[in-house]
């Protein structure tokens, strides 16, 4: 395998959006390099390979650039189709996964509105999550929850939703633990909390997801900072991590 | 019953003309339901219980939402006449513009319509800067986003060919200027030429009608 062949990943550590693309290329058996983006201080070529957002994940293949975390996910499964399929193969199938993929997008710009929110309108915030949560949980168990209960969730069988769920999952954790709140709670969202705590059991994941101490302390700095965190883009470019690393 | 394929619409939605566009590219039978959005059928509601919108395609009785979603199963189910290149990196790039016209376009349209909160000269800057990228990064010289023929691209585009221009007028700002942006109107003109395009486009006074309306109801509502 050549130089050009091999896959490199931009990113960083806390970033959600670039913890998907890692799975993905892992669930997928693909070897590749990884490089830390210093956001605060981006290297020239993040820049140039993203010049339009400047954002990572950016997934380099081929010495050719792809951005956006679900755009590369997809690229991923058409590249190498072998082995664990990321979308489904039937058409109306796959237009169901893009459906609920675009939904969890929706979902998580509520979770930042919750993280971002004052006091006062942290309340109202929670529900607007919990209530996406409910949605998508039935839209998603046709997928899923064979007997309820999601025994389809093995390291072999991840898949884009399984995927883009899992990359805020030690952020959800996170969040709850800096906010004091319940953002994945068992009696609202049963499904949920039983997919999430699946999906947080498989040794692909954990160690693939950053450690839940690092999660707790950014996100304490950004809260108390009050900078705005996701601010709906859907990747990250504001180097909150590096600003963290130099404080520490 | 078996293969019919069904669109709920409604006449002034660019997201509907997509769908409608590339049906018709592909030259699939359809029949159209047009909805009133004030008054939404039980069928729609029923088809698209989370969104509750048009456009909705339904394929042998399966419902589709989300226009990105039906075009991408379009383009799955017939992959005639194909509207999204076939190598997974050029792949990447279409969905990577399509997806940037779908951010960042529509939070430029939205400030343009209803006034930015920095005012309406702000907004048409926005707009301006966001088509200054559009123009320079995704179309370049080619003729259309597509290349020689037009593609997904040019059809997700398609709101600054034919929507701007009411706008536009309602709002007292050009912004897609030939001068300005000469080769994205160059685009404009040759996009509405094209024969699907231009037998399938909403009536422009209807539209500054319906934008006008919109626009003077909403102003009205105390904040």
């Amino acid at each position: 395998m050549g130089e050009e062949s091999k896959a490199v990943v931009h990113g960083t550590w806390a970033s959600a959006f670039t913890k998907r693309v890692e799975l993905a290329l892992k669930i997928k058996g693909i070897p590749f390099e990884y490089v830390e983006e210093n956001l605060r201080n981006k290297s020239p070529l993040l820049l140039k390979y993203n010049p339009v957002h400047k954002k990572v994940p950016v997934l380099v293949h081929n010495g050719k650039p792809i951005c956006e975390s679900v755009i590369i996910l997809e690229y991923i499964d058409e590249t190498w189709p072998s082995g664990t399929k990321l979308l489904p193969q039937e058409p109306y199938q796959r237009a169901k996964f893009r459906f609920w993929a675009a939904y969890i997008e929706q979902l998580l710009e509520s979770v930042a509105k919750l993280f971002n929110a004052e006091k006062a309108a942290q309340g109202k915030a929670l529900e607007e999550v919990h209530e996406k949560l409910r949605i998508l949980e039935d839209g998603v168990k046709e997928f899923y929850f064979v007997e309820k209960s999601p025994d389809h969730v093995h390291a072999e069988k991840l898949g884009m939703l399984d995927i883009m769920m899992v990359g805020h999952l030690v952020a959800f954790k996170a969040q709850e633990e800096v906010l004091g709140v319940k953002i994945i709670d068992p009696e609202k969202n049963p499904f949920i909390a039983s997919w999430i705590q699946a999906l947080i059991q498989l040794p692909i994941v954990k160690e693939t997801l950053p450690p839940h101490d690092n999660m707790v302390g950014l996100l304490q700095f950004v809260k108390q900072t009050g900078i705005k965190l996701m601010d709906k883009s859907r990747g990250h470019d504001r180097g909150l991590e590096s600003k963290l690393q130099s404080s520490t | 019953m078996d293969n019919e394929v069904k669109l709920h619409g409604f006449w002034p939605s660019p997201f509907v003309y997509r769908v409608i566009w590339a049906l018709k590219l592909k030259g699939i039978e359809y029949d159209y339901i047009e909805e009133d959005l004030a008054n939404k059928s039980e069928l729609l509601l029923r088809y698209n219980p989370v969104y509750k919108k048009v456009p909705v395609l339904v394929h042998a009785g399966k419902p589709i939402s989300e226009s990105l979603v039906i075009l991408e199963y379009i383009e799955e189910v017939w992959p005639h006449n194909p509207l999204l290149p076939k190598d997974p990196y050029e792949r990447s790039v279409a969905r990577f513009w399509i997806n940037f016209a779908t951010d960042k376009g529509r939070s430029a349209v939205r400030s343009l319509f209803w006034g930015g909160e920095d005012g309406e000269k702000e907004a048409a800057e926005q707009m301006f800067n966001f088509l200054k990228i559009i123009e320079e990064q995704a179309l370049g010289d080619k003729k259309f986003f597509g290349g020689n023929s037009i593609n997904m691209v040019d059809l997700i585009f398609a709101w600054f060919a034919c929507w701007i221009q009411p706008m536009e007028q309602l709002v007292g700002i050009k912004v897609l200027e030939p001068s300005r942006l000469p080769r994205l109107h160059a685009w404009v003109k040759n996009f509405k030429e094209e024969p699907i395009i231009k037998e399938n486009l909403p009536d422009p006074e209807r539209l500054l009608e319906y934008y006008t309306r919109m626009r003077s109801n909403r102003m009205s509502k105390p904040n």
